[in-house]
């Protein structure tokens, strides 16, 4: 009996996981892919540039994108105000982005959007949220994709597979956004930042570092490179090249590729001092070098691994450093970390976590293995 | 309704009761008077005197075409009229079968009754004056359908015969696959006006005994004129008479038959038919062919996983996708919902009723291509695949994944023809429940048809359990067939008596 209404459970769930039970014609419904938000300078309200799927052009050539602007006070008002443009309603629960403008990020905040989103019947949590650095949605929006002919789509992919390839950008999907808005102070929001560049005569857009928030404003940027070591620092680093100077030269002379990096972070409470430890190890193979280097030389390649490992420790010394003197977020996370495992240490010392987080010590060590060297064994080989 | 049905049977029992009071006489004139008269304005129906002293003294009657001549000649007629004095006497149509005609199966009777339905087929009745019995002598003959493979149960491997429309010969089809006298055959007439032969077969050792006696009771009170094929008998037995699934099963091969029997089951033959029933019948019997047993397990367990996806894909496909189409279409993949949207721009209809019209265009297509000759179904494809396809595509009159999500339909409902009935109906219902409630309808549509299915019977035994009591012992003939050596019992629900065989000790058992 217990089971047969275990089973009669389990076969009623579904009927509570259910979504909409409104018909919906696929015709009646323009389907957005892309949102962008500016700012209207006119009434200080919210501009907001949809990119829908254009369906005027025939199937074989494959679906394209178009834009639609409209204004409002509020973002659900503007997007409301496309209809008198429109034959259709905008439907939004497969879009994929939604690119803030610097305006938007620095003066208005990121939480009247986020808090909308999640509120929305339609709105889809793991939507990927961006900012345009130095410019506005619009632009960034009315870019064309080299690879997909929607410009949501490929920001949309270019994001999510960052960290495996270049680790030039941080990936924060929105109901993770609105976890982190909502928990004021213990971590701060870190969005990927994209730019308009130019590529053969086309503007396009591009990853261009991270974009580091002070609860919903935006503060800074981290540039790309910097953006490699906060992944590393924050356990986020997938993959990516370590471009090394292994001699001092000014030049840079080995590559690295990452191929898994692990971080752990501790701290120590002294009293009223805290103290925290940043610990690295970062699985590499060597890709490339013009260094006379016998890989097949524990010696030279244990050199290599601790060479690395400083520069890494210096690398990330200078980020920490720079974020906390010139942007004063905790985009690292420090005071989660606190948070999680002293609670009461925490609360003591939240409200003033502002002042105290700019000047916490931080010390860093960094081990980098190497557990690839291809196949050139030494630069004999090529050259006897 | 139940009025007219009541004077149909009060006339057929006038009928046959008509006959029933009627008796031989042991006047030869009269009898033949009499049977000329229940014969009357039958023009095949042919009498034979035999004289003595210049008057009829022996009289044969039979039906022409139903006998075979060299038989009345060379058997009866001979002996008759060339084996010199003919017995006379009180007992003379004993000596008349037991010393004169030789034919090996012959019967004496007083009643009109069963020389009418001897006569009818194909035996011969020997009457002789001063008898008040005659004779039934068999001399059947009539032109049979061969025995060949029967075309709605094809197989790759396996035996290849099939049973006919005699019951005898399929009767010894049965007896030469089970030669034990445990195969008890139990015969009865059904039919008032056709008087049709059946037999009941079962191997009485393991049979289900409940079911037995609830077939037999069923078959006892059926009241019908006239049974020409299996599936009168069917739906007269059958318990969940609206039920849309079978509760007998059906075949036309005799190693099917046997396999059942040896598994507790109870076969139906009737005359006249090349189907055989058996019962009682299960959910999963559905989803097994007699080749699952004749093939590798690893190959038919497959093709039995097949089957079931094919069930479930064919009775679900359209439903869910109204409701991913239509309802919950954030559940759509990005690139799949553009396609999907792009397709649906510039057609008429929406797609529940588009799903409609294009699901009854199918079975329009089905139905056709099984009634029309053969030799037009060139015609049929062109329209089908042509005009239909893709010209409507091509017209936008129907979307493109329409199409296709009917051709999968299609195509799986092929998959499990023991069930077309149900799919049919099935399909329609979740369609109808998905295009109003979406994902929520068809959910629902689907729980009413399990609950149905697990609500069913088959004569006592449970069509599908689900009692969350999951036994190895259970399982091994469901959707994966367990290896021969492994099927060491019988099903548990069909047959008390367990043990099919010792687990074998062979060489390598691993």
């Amino acid at each position: 009996m217990r089971k047969a209404i275990q089973v009669l459970a389990l076969f009623l769930l579904p009927l509570f996981l259910n979504g909409c039970w409104s018909y919906r014609n696929l015709k009646d419904v323009s389907i957005g892919m892309g949102m962008g938000l500016d700012e209207d300078p006119a009434t200080g309200g919210y501009q907001v540039t949809s990119e829908i799927v254009d369906f005027t052009k025939s199937a074989k050539e494959g679906p394209s994108g178009k834009l639609v602007e409209s204004t409002g006070q509020t973002i659900f008002e503007a997007l409301r105000d496309s209809k008198r443009k429109l034959n259709n309603k905008l439907y939004f629960s497969n879009a994929q982005i939604v690119v803030f403008s610097e305006a938007v990020a620095r003066n208005k905040g990121l939480l009247e959007a986020a808090d909308w989103i999640m509120r929305d019947k339609e709105g889809r949590e793991t939507l990927n949220l961006l900012v345009a650095k130095g410019g506005t949605a619009h632009d960034l929006l009315a870019t064309k994709g080299l690879d997909q002919s929607m410009i949501s789509l490929e920001i949309d992919s270019v994001i999510n597979e960052d960290s495996q390839i270049t680790s030039s950008t941080a990936h924060t999907e929105l109901y993770t956004a609105y976890d982190i808005l909502n928990s004021p102070g213990s971590i701060e929001l870190t969005l990927p930042a994209f730019i308009v560049v130019d590529s053969e005569g086309q503007k396009v857009a591009e990853a261009d570092g991270i974009a580091a928030f002070k609860g919903d404003k935006l503060v800074g940027y981290l540039s790309k490179e910097e953006s490699k070591f906060f992944l590393i620092a924050t356990n986020q680093c997938h993959g990516g090249i370590l471009v090394m100077d292994i001699h001092g030269t000014g030049e840079p002379d080995v590559s690295l590729e990452i191929e898994e990096s692990m971080e752990t972070t501790s701290f120590e409470a002294k009293g009223d001092s805290l103290s925290f430890r940043v610990q690295t190890e970062t699985n590499v193979y060597l890709s490339e070098t013009l260094e006379e280097i016998d890989v097949l030389k524990d010696d030279q390649i244990k050199a290599l691994e601790t060479e690395a490992g400083k520069r890494l420790e210096v690398e990330i010394a200078a980020l920490i450093e720079k974020v906390q003197r010139e942007m004063g977020t905790d985009i690292f996370g420090f005071g989660n970390l606190v948070h999680q495992r002293n609670p009461k240490l925490w609360h003591s010392m939240q409200s003033r976590w502002g002042e105290i987080f700019p000047t916490l010590p931080v010390s860093i060590s960094c081990k980098v293995n190497i557990v690839n060297t291809a196949f050139i064994t030494s630069k004999e080989a090529i050259h006897p | 309704m139940f009025r007219k049905k009541r004077d149909v049977s009060r006339e057929a029992e006038a009928f046959n009761k008509g006959i029933q009071d009627l008796k031989v006489s042991s006047d030869l004139s009269e009898n033949i008077a009499l049977m000329k008269k229940l014969f009357e304005n039958v023009d095949i129906m042919r009498y034979r005197f035999v004289l003595e002293d210049g008057r009829p003294d022996i009289a044969i009657v039979f039906s022409d075409g139903m006998v075979s001549s060299s038989i009345i000649n060379d058997s009866i007629l001979r002996p008759l009229m060339q084996g010199g004095k003919l017995p006379k006497g009180p007992d003379r149509m004993k000596q008349l079968t037991g010393a004169v005609v030789e034919i090996n199966e012959s019967e004496l009777t007083g009643e009109f009754s069963k020389i009418v339905g001897a006569v009818s087929y194909g035996d011969t009745i020997l009457f002789a004056d001063g008898c008040s019995e005659a004779a039934i002598l068999n001399t059947k003959s009539f032109p049979l359908r061969s025995v060949a493979e029967p075309d709605s149960e094809k197989n790759l491997s396996g035996p290849r015969e099939g049973f006919n429309e005699s019951i005898m010969q399929n009767i010894s089809m049965l007896r030469r696959r089970a030669r034990t006298p445990d195969l008890k055959i139990r015969s009865l007439t059904l039919g008032k006006r056709t008087q049709t032969s059946v037999m009941v077969c079962y191997l009485g050792q393991v049979v289900h005994q409940g079911a037995l006696k609830e077939v037999m009771e069923r078959l006892s009170k059926i009241d019908i004129d006239g049974v020409l094929d299996s599936n009168y008998v069917t739906e007269l037995i059958r318990e969940h008479r609206f039920s849309l699934f079978r509760t007998v099963g059906y075949t036309e091969r005799p190693d099917v038959v046997v396999g059942r029997l040896l598994e507790g089951r109870i076969a139906i033959l009737v005359d006249g038919t090349p189907t055989a029933l058996t019962l009682p019948y299960l959910f999963v019997e559905n989803f097994q062919a007699s080749e699952d047993y004749y093939l590798s397990f690893y190959y038919t367990s497959f093709s039995r996983i097949l089957r079931m996806l094919g069930f479930f894909m064919t009775i679900a496909v359209p439903g869910a996708y109204i409701a991913i189409g239509s309802f919950q279409t954030e559940m759509l993949p990005t690139s799949l919902l553009i396609n999907i949207t792009a397709e649906r721009q510039s057609v008429p209809l929406p797609a529940a009723v588009e799903a409609f019209v294009m699901l009854i265009t199918f079975d329009i297509l089905r139905e056709t291509g099984v009634r029309m000759p053969t030799n037009i179904g060139q015609a049929l494809s062109i329209v089908g695949a042509l005009v239909i396809g893709q010209a409507a595509v091509a017209a936008k009159l129907v979307a493109a994944p329409m199409i296709i999500v009917v051709a999968i339909t299609g195509i799986t409902n092929l998959l499990v023809p023991k069930l077309n009935a149900p799919v049919i109906y099935i399909r329609l219902f979740v369609l109808v429940l998905s295009s109003m409630f979406g994902f929520f309808g068809f959910t629902m549509a689907l729980s009413v048809v399990l609950i149905h299915l697990i609500s069913m019977t088959s004569f006592g035994v449970p069509s599908l359990t689900l009692d969350g009591d999951l036994k190895m012992g259970r399982v091994k003939d469901v959707a994966v067939r367990a290896p021969w050596w492994d099927m060491i019992t019988r099903p548990e629900l069909l047959s008390k008596n367990h043990t099919r065989m010792k687990p074998p000790e062979g060489p390598d058992n691993a």
